[in-house]
């Protein structure tokens, strides 16, 4: 192909400075498309050919996706790795993509061994697809997703993936049980930590329990959205109050879609217990909002709808941002935030951290890329 | 087809009523739609963050019912709601209905556009 | 002077015995753990289960008697501390299993309040009370308000955190429409209780108290969101509700969460006519928390509280005799005094507008 012969003679030739990474992109998955990667006895068991839907308990009126990622040749958004590519690499600016395949996450509401046999699956369909004969660019980048209700199947899978050159996380739901610091996991984040791979948490629309309140159900998708973000704030605080940084220094973990402006009252909040009731957890050694800002990153999207947007400023300030942001689209659903806008109005001092360089130490990406045919396409459209 | 601050969007018989044509005017393109047999001219970009408003859906406005658990659908085909974060405005104003008061009064940039002689022309480009 | 007004003080009784004294048979003789039942015990070491200052035990206390039960020690606290008034929040420990049986804890507690706190004291009121109902039985609750919303000592209804059911959602609203047609705000306090509750986290139980004290106060949060989608302020204009454990810090967060995803879900909740935010100032206020103090740096605090709305929507609550009591002079000491008055005083004024009596509003000159 004319093309890709292009792209490899410039990719000897020139190189490209990264200069945007975003941090969360869906691929729609669907389990007839990964269903034969399953292993035995589970495939035949449960998932021959699809699932009834466990999820998308609270709907909403909206629309889900943005209206323009459908694909010309059908499939639905964030079905098609190549018209995706096209659209985050040549429409929008994108140098990397890290893939988080939401729609195949783990529910934790049944049997671990088969959840952890399922998400196998869309970890070895990753693999040969959108990180494989699809990823002849090498823009995309994937996470290896785990259960974590199956803390020893969830070890087994991450070493079964450590070193591969495209996938660059651990992905892991929100909802749980059990907050995640709690020992029960360690095995997690002892594999994670072990692979030099950071644990990447997003937000899911999954069923039941995961939606619970500690006062009830909510009634609206308004409610339970606007709510999720506390899931993170739990884990957040579980991390780092059950010690699990001084167990794995290592690890670090990326919070997407989560939001982060509850960082500043969460951060306060942990401090000031920590000085008062500190001995309670010998372990935690060092100021709460220390491991946060070591060991954690949060991605931008979706940007709070704050007036004056001058206030959310500040409060990156607070907490650190230039630090601790990763930006991120959430393509292809509706509520993305678009780079250039999201760039001019970030201090400029930031700008090139926040877009770029936390993600690159973070999931150990290179500076320089390719020139690569993307880049043809963006220069003479 | 341009002609000074004009832009010609085509025949009027192009754009019945419930349609919509986007064309290539200014930096974002605008979108002309007809409403119940008005002509309104929208900028394509939402005043919000900036999302390809004209790609939005054309729907109605919901509104509380009757009973409690009831809700009224109204005004069908007079609403546009943004693809992005799914801002809904009123097609004929331009304008963020219910934000009216609030710190965010968003309204859309919209263009004078008229028939003359069968065609559908844009002012002001 | 300025009044200081403290939103949030916590009464308890002599002994826990002493509920039943105020309840009928049969039911008095269902066990009830009182003020020793605990989700999680509070690691400070002061007896005898480490949640209230041992500094409040009454005077000569044997083994059965409890800290914060002796008012003339509470008004002692008042009076070093140059607060006038204070608001009183019992505690009934989270759901019992028999929700007659917490209709009956309920109205046994308010009778004790009366009985105990909420008469003169040298000439004057010092005391507010409030009206403890159980949300789980709508009916009984608006017969209690009902019984009390006459008593000019009661300043507002109080209801549990931790329910089944957020508090916007249409099963309370007969609770909520007889409070406001009393004048009545609402107080949703975190009883701490082991009750019949869930998880007093979204994902789960946490194994120590700190990260349960951490994040308790926050979970005001599926309330508000809860009463706000479900147009509660558009059918009670006038209805407020106060979060006597805090959490004001978190608010922003949630506030601007809500406005960021409104428009795309307004079709679901029509009769919602503003943004989220919009409702806050009208219909909320929070008590001051000392763990939420924020730690950036004196610009950082003014910041955070301008961004925050802290003037408009704190009101200074001590906690006494909890173990994270808080003293007035530690409230946002970085801010301006008419700031700090407005969160001392001002704001608890006009929230209990017509309840706190003459007293008060003339003390405030």
């Amino acid at each position: 192909m004319a093309v890709k012969t292009a792209g490899a003679e410039r990719a000897s030739q020139r190189e490209v400075a990264v200069r945007v990474v975003d941090a969360d992109v869906h691929p729609t998955l669907s389990v007839d498309m990964f269903s034969e990667y399953i292993p035995e006895p589970w495939r035949s068991r449960y998932y021959r050919q699809s699932l009834p839907m466990v999820g998308g308990l609270y709907g909403s009126v909206m629309s889900f996706h943005r209206e323009d990622t459908a694909p010309p040749g059908g499939g639905g958004p964030g079905s098609d790795p190549e018209f995706a590519a096209k659209q985050l690499f040549v429409d929008e600016k994108d140098d990397y993509a890290i893939l988080i395949p939401m729609s195949a996450s783990a529910n934790q509401l049944t049997n671990p061994e088969a959840e952890t046999a399922f998400l196998s699956g869309v970890n070895a369909f990753q693999a040969e697809t959108w990180l494989g004969k699809h990823n002849w660019h090498g823009r995309f980048k994937g996470s290896i997703v785990v259960s974590p209700a199956d803390p020893e199947g969830a070890a087994r899978e991450i070493e079964r993936w450590a070193g591969h050159p495209h996938f660059v996380q651990v992905g892991m739901p929100l909802g749980s049980r059990t907050p995640f610091g709690n020992p029960r996991h360690d095995p997690i984040w002892a594999a994670a930590a072990r692979a030099g791979l950071p644990v990447g948490f997003h937000f899911t629309t999954t069923a039941s329990m995961n939606w619970l309140t500690p006062a009830g159900f909510p009634s609206s998708y308004l409610e339970a959205h606007a709510l999720a973000s506390y899931q993170a704030m739990t884990h957040v605080a579980s991390f780092v109050l059950e010690g699990v940084f001084e167990k794995f220094p290592a690890l670090k973990l990326a919070w997407i879609e989560t939001g982060f402006t509850w960082l500043l009252p969460l951060m306060s909040r942990l401090d000031n217990n920590w000085r008062d009731l500190g001995h309670e957890v010998p372990l935690v050694k060092r100021a709460p909002s220390e491991y946060i800002k070591d060991h954690m990153r949060f991605s931008t999207q979706a940007l709070d709808d704050v007036a004056p947007f001058t206030d959310l400023v500040r409060v990156m300030e607070l907490v650190e941002g230039e630090r601790i942001l990763i930006f991120s689209t959430d393509y292809p659903h509706h509520d993305t935030d678009d780079p250039d806008w999201l760039e001019a109005r970030l201090p400029k001092a930031w700008r090139h951290r926040v877009m770029a360089d936390n993600a690159i130490e973070l999931y150990g990406l290179p500076r320089m890329r390719p020139w690569d045919t993307f880049d043809d396409q963006r220069a003479s459209p | 087809m341009k002609a000074g601050g004009r832009y010609v969007v085509g025949s009027v018989d192009e754009l019945p009523p419930g349609t919509m044509k986007l064309v290539p005017v200014g930096k974002f393109g605008v979108g002309v739609y007809n409403v119940g047999g008005e002509l309104v001219a929208l900028t394509n970009y939402c005043p919000h963050r900036g999302g390809p408003l004209c790609q939005g859906q054309v729907i109605g406005w919901a509104e509380q019912g009757e009973r409690p658990w009831e809700i009224r659908w109204s005004r069908p085909g007079e609403i546009l709601r943004c693809p992005w974060h799914q801002w809904e405005f009123e097609i004929k104003s331009g304008s963020a209905i219910i934000y009216q008061e609030s710190k965010r009064p968003y309204s859309i940039r919209m263009y004078p556009v008229k028939v003359e002689g069968g065609e559908v022309v844009l002012e002001g480009v | 002077m300025a009044a200081g007004i403290d939103t949030v003080v916590h009464p308890l009784m002599r002994r826990n015995d002493v509920l039943q004294q105020y309840m009928r048979e049969p039911l008095k003789r269902l066990f009830v753990a009182g003020s020793y039942r605990s989700m999680y015990p509070a690691p400070t070491g002061d007896p005898p289960h480490g949640e209230f200052l041992a500094s409040a035990n009454p005077k000569d206390a044997g083994p059965l008697d409890l800290p914060g039960s002796d008012p003339a020690m509470t008004l002692a606290f008042l009076d070093e501390n140059g607060l006038d008034f204070a608001v009183l929040v019992p505690l009934t420990r989270g759901l019992n299993a028999s929700s007659n049986h917490n209709t009956a804890i309920c109205a046994a507690t308010n009778d004790w309040l009366t009985d105990v706190w909420l008469g003169e004291r040298a000439g004057r009121r010092r005391f507010y009370g409030s009206i403890c109902v159980n949300p789980r039985d709508p009916e009984a609750a608006v017969a209690e308000i009902r019984r009390w919303a006459k008593n000019p000592a009661m300043v507002q209804v109080v209801v549990p955190m931790l329910v089944h059911t957020p508090y916007g959602q249409r099963v309370y609203h007969p609770i909520w429409a007889e409070a406001a047609s009393h004048g009545l705000p609402v107080a949703v306090r975190n009883d701490g209780g082991s009750g019949l509750e869930y998880p007093p986290t979204p994902v789960g139980y946490p194994r120590f108290f700190i990260e349960y004290h951490t994040l308790a106060s926050g979970n005001f949060g599926t309330h508000l969101a809860s009463l706000i989608t479900e147009g509660v302020f558009e059918k009670f204009p006038n209805l407020k509700f106060v979060f006597p454990d805090g959490g004001h810090d978190v608010l922003s967060h949630l506030g601007w969460r809500l406005d960021t995803t409104f428009p795309a879900c307004r079709g679901e909740t029509p009769w919602v006519k503003k943004m989220p935010t919009e409702y806050l100032a009208g219909h909320f206020r929070f008590a001051s928390a000392r763990h939420e103090r924020p730690s950036f740096g004196a610009q950082g605090m003014a910041d955070w509280a301008r961004i925050s709305d802290a003037e408009t929507l704190v009101m200074f609550g001590s906690h006494y005799p909890h173990w994270t009591v808080m003293r007035p002079d530690e409230l946002f000491p970085e801010l301006p005094e008419p700031a700090r008055d407005r969160m001392l005083a001002g704001n608890a004024l006009d929230f209990y507008r017509d309840r706190i009596g003459a007293e008060a509003a003339a003390a405030s000159r």
